[in-house]
C-alpha cells in the first residue's frame, strides 16, 4: 500500500516564559523575562500506509497533540520534513484541506445553539459536497452512529455521548482519507466509547481511511490499532505492533477482585500480590495464565466482583523508560 | 458564493434563536440621542451652524438606522474563539474564516430592517418636515452607502479581531477605535460642527464613509456628483482595508501556525 | 532550510511580541481610561464651541458632572459589574448553596465578592476632572457642600447597587440576565451630562422613576452650590428604599430558589 503520511526528523519547539512563583517573582518576571525551550516533539520519523489505524500513545503532556497539529497542518515544523498525501500539511491547501479531518475530544465544531444538522448544511457547502454524496453519507452516519433525530435537537442541549457522534458525523461529511483524531472518547461512559471504536472500525473497513488516533485510554488504542508510535517527552520510544508491545512491557495483568467473606488465604501462590484488604484484592498474573489463575481463585474464595484489567498506559510507558526497554 | 449563503443561512437561524436579545440590543443604542438631548437643548435659542432643531432630529435619527445597519459587534466571538481554540477548525476548513464572520456580521440586518422600516415610518408621520430625501434614486445611493460602510467597519473590526494572534487583548483595541470611530465619523456629532480645519481633515478619512456619508445622503445634503465622488471614494477605502487585512491575516497565520493556539 | 531559518525568525520575534503582550494588557487599560476624559472633553468642547452654556451648566461645571460619571461607571465596573456574571454562573451551575452555607451574609458573599480592581483608574480620573473643574471655576466648596456631596456618593452607590441587586436576583428566572446590565447602562448614559438638557418630562422620569439624576448631576450641582443641600436627604431616601426592596426580593428569591432545588 500507498505511503499516505511520512514524517522526517520532525521536531517542534516552543519558547515558553519561564513563571516565577510568587509576588515578587511576578514582579520582576515584568520588567525581565526568561525563557525555555520545551520541546513539543524532537526528531520524530515515521511512515504511515494507506487505510492503516495507528495510534500515538504517551502519557500527558508527551508531545501527541502537538504532534497532531503538526501532521493536520495547524503548526509549522521547528525542522523536519511531513508530508500528508502528497501535500506539505502546513501549506494548508484546499485540496489537502478536503482529504482530512481533525476531531478533537473536548472541542466542538459544531455550532453550540443550532441543531448538528445545521451545522452539517454548512460543512456541505464549504467541502463543496454534491447532493448524492451528502445524502449517501448522512444515510450511512445516520445507520452506523444511530443518529435518528438527535439531530434536530440543539447542540447544547444533547449528552456529551450523543455530541460526539454528531461531531463525528460532521467531521467525515467530506470523505476524507485521512483521519485525525486526538483524544476522542475522553469524559464519555464506557457504552458510548465502545460506540465510537465500533464506528471508527466499520468507517476504516468501509472506506479504507487511514486513522491516527492519539488517546491514554488503552482500551482505544487495544481495540482500534494493530500498531502504535510511542511518544514520550517528544520522543519516538517505540514504532511496531502493539501486540509486541504489550507482550514486551507487560507480560502481565491485574486481577481486580471483591469478595462476599473476608480474605484470609495466602494469594501469593496465585500471583505478585499488589494489594490486599479485607475484601479487596489486586494481583499480577503473567497474562498466559489469567483466565486458569482467575478460574482457581472463583473456586478458591466467594468473589462478588472480578476483573481482569491491562496496566494503564502509563505504567507501562514509565517501565518503557526506567527499565530502558527503547525497541527501535 | 454558495459557502457564504450557506453560513448565513446558520446564522441567521442562529441570531432568530436570539431575536429577543437583537431588538433588546437596538434600544440600548442611547448615545445617538443623549447627544440629540443636548443639542436640543442648545439649539432652543435658534439654529446651529445651520442645524435647527428639526435639522439635529433628522440627523441623529438617520445616524440610529446606519449605525443598526453597519454596526459590528462581532468582535466578542472571534475573541471567544481564539481563546478557546475553536479557530483551528476553522483553518483546517476549505474555506477562509473571513466568510463566516462577515456572514454572521450580517446575519441581524434583515431583521433590523423589519424593525427600522416601521419605525422610520412612525418617525416620518410623527415628527412633521423630518429632512429626509426619500426619492427612489437617492435611496438607491442610500442603500449602497449602507453596503460600503458596512464593508468598511466590517473591515475594520476583522482586522482588530485579527490582532487576537498577537496580543490578548483585542477587545481594548476595538474600543480604542470606538472612541475614534464614534468622533471622527459623525456618529456622535455631525462633521459639519466641527471647527472647518477639523472638518476637513475628518473629510476623507474612512470614518466619515462609515456614517456620515450615509446619514447626509439619507438628508438630501448631497448633490449628484458629491454622492457619486462619495460612492467611489468609499469603495477605494473597502479595496485599501481589503488589502490591509489580507496583509494582517497572512502574517497572523504565520504566527499562529509558529507559536500555537 | 531557508524555510526552516525564516520560521524561526518569524516564532522568535512572536516571542519577544508575546514578551511585550503581557505589559501590554497592562497598559492597555490604562491608555483605554485615560482615552475616554479625551473623547468625552472633545464633545463638551464642540458643544460649548456653539454655545456658551449646556442646560444653564458653564464648561467646567458639566466637567463635574462628566467626573462623577466616570467614578459611577469605574465603581461599578471594578465592584458590581463581575458579580453578575459570577451570580449567574453560580445559579446555572447549582453551586450557589455552597456560598449561602457560608457563615455570612449570603447576600454579600454571593454579591459582592467579584472585583476588578483595573477600572479604578476610571474613579481616579473621574475625581480628576472635578478637581480640575473646580480649580478651573475658582470654586472652593464650603464644609457643607463637600459633606453632603460626600455622603451622596455612597448613597448613589448604594441605589446603584440595589438596582444591580435588581438585576442580578433576575437571574433566578430567566438565564440571560447579563444582557439585562446592558439595559441599566442604556438609562446610566442619560447622566453622562447634565439632567437640565432634557425635556421636564425626561427629566422627572431621570429623577423619581429611575433616580439617574442623583447619581451624577445632583452630586455635582450640590458641590458647586446650585442646589439646596436638603436635596441629600433625598439621596439617602432613594438609597434607602431601593436597598430594602432589592434586598426582600434577593431574599424571596433565596428562599424560591432553595425549596425548588432541594
Amino acid at each position: 500500500m500507498k505511503v499516505q503520511i511520512s514524517a522526517s526528523h520532525l521536531s517542534k519547539f516552543y519558547e515558553v516564559h519561564q513563571k516565577e512563583p510568587g509576588f515578587w517573582g511576578s514582579m520582576r518576571a515584568f520588567f525581565a523575562r526568561k525563557y525555555e525551550t520545551v520541546r513539543a516533539i524532537e526528531d520524530v520519523s515515521f511512515e504511515i500506509r494507506e487505510g492503516e489505524v495507528v495510534g500515538f500513545l504517551g502519557p500527558n503532556g508527551a508531545g501527541k497533540t502537538t504532534a497532531l497539529k503538526v501532521l493536520s497542518g495547524l503548526l509549522f515544523p521547528t525542522s523536519g520534513d511531513v508530508s500528508v498525501c502528497g501535500f506539505l500539511s502546513f501549506d494548508r491547501k484546499p485540496e489537502f484541506l478536503r482529504q482530512i479531518t481533525l476531531v478533537m475530544g473536548q472541542k466542538n465544531q459544531l455550532i453550540w445553539d443550532l441543531p448538528a444538522s445545521e451545522s452539517f448544511l454548512v460543512n456541505r457547502a464549504v467541502y463543496e459536497i454534491s447532493q448524492g454524496d451528502y445524502l449517501a453519507a448522512m444515510k450511512e452516519f445516520t445507520e452506523l452512529l444511530d443518529l435518528g433525530d438527535v439531530l434536530n435537537k440543539q447542540v447544547r442541549k444533547l449528552s456529551l455521548g450523543e455530541r460526539m457522534k454528531c461531531e463525528l458525523a460532521a467531521a467525515l461529511l467530506h470523505r476524507p482519507r485521512v483521519l485525525f483524531l486526538d483524544e476522542p472518547t475522553i469524559g464519555l461512559d464506557v457504552t458510548m466509547q465502545a460506540r465510537v471504536r465500533e464506528f471508527l472500525i466499520e468507517y476504516n473497513r468501509r472506506h479504507g481511511a487511514t486513522i491516527l488516533l492519539t488517546s491514554h485510554y488503552m482500551a482505544d488504542v487495544v481495540a482500534l490499532c494493530k500498531r502504535v508510535l510511542v511518544i514520550d517527552h517528544g520522543r519516538l520510544v517505540y514504532d511496531g505492533e502493539l501486540e509486541s508491545l504489550v507482550e514486551q512491557i507487560s507480560p502481565v495483568k491485574y486481577i481486580r477482585l471483591v469478595t462476599q467473606q473476608p480474605i484470609v488465604e495466602d494469594l501469593s501462590p496465585f500471583g505478585e500480590v499488589r494489594s490486599v484488604e479485607t475484601f479487596k484484592a489486586t494481583l499480577a498474573v503473567p497474562r498466559e495464565r489469567t483466565s486458569a489463575v482467575a478460574a482457581q481463585l472463583f473456586r478458591m474464595l466467594s468473589i462478588e466482583d472480578i476483573t481482569i484489567e491491562d496496566p494503564e498506559v502509563e505504567e507501562i510507558i514509565g517501565r518503557i523508560f526506567t527499565e530502558k526497554l527503547l525497541s527501535k | 458564493m454558495r459557502k457564504f449563503l450557506a453560513e448565513f443561512r446558520a446564522a441567521w437561524n442562529l441570531m432568530l434563536e436570539y431575536r429577543i436579545m437583537v431588538v433588546i440590543w437596538m434600544l440600548t443604542i442611547v448615545l445617538p440621542l443623549i447627544m440629540l438631548a443636548a443639542w436640543l437643548s442648545i439649539a432652543e435659542k435658534g439654529p446651529v451652524a445651520g442645524y435647527s432643531r428639526t435639522t439635529f432630529i433628522s440627523y441623529y435619527l438617520a445616524a440610529l438606522v446606519v449605525r443598526n445597519m453597519t454596526g459590528m459587534w462581532f468582535i466578542w466571538e472571534m475573541d471567544s474563539e481564539m481563546r478557546l481554540g475553536s479557530l483551528s477548525f476553522r483553518l483546517l476548513k476549505p474555506m477562509d474564516p473571513i466568510v463566516h464572520f462577515l456572514a454572521y456580521a450580517c446575519s441581524s440586518k434583515p431583521f433590523r430592517v423589519l424593525i427600522l422600516g416601521p419605525a422610520s415610518l412612525v418617525a416620518l408621520l410623527l415628527i412633521p418636515g423630518l429632512q429626509w430625501n426619500l426619492e427612489a434614486l437617492n435611496l438607491l445611493f442610500f442603500v449602497t452607502s449602507l453596503v460600503g460602510a458596512l464593508m468598511i467597519l466590517f473591515l475594520m473590526q476583522y482586522t482588530i479581531g485579527l490582532t487576537g494572534f498577537w496580543i490578548t487583548r483585542s477587545i481594548s483595541v476595538n474600543d480604542a477605535w470606538f472612541f475614534t470611530y464614534s468622533l471622527a465619523s459623525g456618529y456622535l456629532v455631525p462633521l459639519d460642527l466641527f471647527p472647518p480645519m477639523v472638518r476637513d481633515f475628518l473629510w476623507f478619512l474612512p470614518f466619515r464613509y462609515s456614517m456620515s456619508f450615509s446619514v447626509e445622503l439619507l438628508m438630501g445634503r448631497l448633490s449628484m456628483g458629491a454622492a457619486l465622488q462619495g460612492i467611489v471614494l468609499q469603495w477605494l477605502w473597502v479595496a485599501g482595508l481589503f488589502a490591509l487585512n489580507r496583509w494582517v491575516w497572512r502574517r497572523g497565520l504565520r504566527r499562529y501556525s509558529a507559536v500555537g493556539a | 532550510m531557508k524555510r526552516h531559518l525564516r520560521i524561526l525568525a518569524i516564532y522568535y520575534r512572536a516571542a519577544l511580541m508575546s514578551q511585550m503582550e503581557y505589559r501590554a494588557n497592562f497598559a492597555s487599560s490604562f491608555v483605554l481610561s485615560l482615552m475616554w476624559p479625551f473623547w468625552v472633553v472633545s464633545l463638551l468642547w464642540v458643544f460649548f464651541y456653539h454655545s456658551p452654556d449646556l442646560g444653564g451648566w458653564s464648561f467646567y461645571e458639566a466637567l463635574i458632572v462628566v467626573g462623577m460619571y466616570d467614578i459611577f461607571i469605574g465603581l461599578q465596573e471594578t465592584f458590581l459589574a463581575p458579580n453578575i456574571v459570577q451570580v449567574t454562573e453560580h445559579i446555572q451551575k447549582g453551586t450557589l448553596d455552597f456560598v449561602l452555607l457560608k457563615p455570612a451574609n449570603g447576600q454579600v458573599l454571593a454579591t459582592i465578592t467579584a472585583c476588578n480592581l483595573m477600572r479604578l483608574s476610571d474613579v481616579m480620573i473621574g475625581f480628576g476632572l472635578i478637581a480640575t473643574g473646580l480649580v478651573r471655576l475658582g470654586h472652593v466648596p464650603t464644609l457643607t457642600q463637600i459633606a453632603t456631596f460626600a455622603v451622596m456618593i455612597p448613597a448613589g452607590m448604594i441605589t446603584v447597587y440595589s438596582i444591580w441587586l435588581t438585576l442580578t436576583t433576575l437571574a433566578f428566572w430567566f438565564v440571560r440576565v447579563e444582557n439585562l446590565g446592558e439595559v441599566f447602562y442604556a438609562f446610566y448614559e442619560t447622566g453622562r451630562f447634565p439632567v437640565t438638557i432634557y425635556n421636564r418630562w425626561l427629566r422627572l422620569v431621570l429623577t423619581y422613576i429611575v433616580p439617574i439624576a442623583f447619581l451624577t448631576t445632583f452630586p455635582a450641582a450640590t458641590l458647586l452650590g446650585k442646589l439646596s443641600p436638603y436635596f441629600v436627604l433625598g439621596s439617602i431616601v432613594i438609597a434607602a428604599v431601593l436597598f430594602y426592596a432589592s434586598s426582600r426580593f434577593w431574599s424571596y428569591a433565596i428562599r424560591f430558589y432553595s425549596s425548588a432545588s432541594s
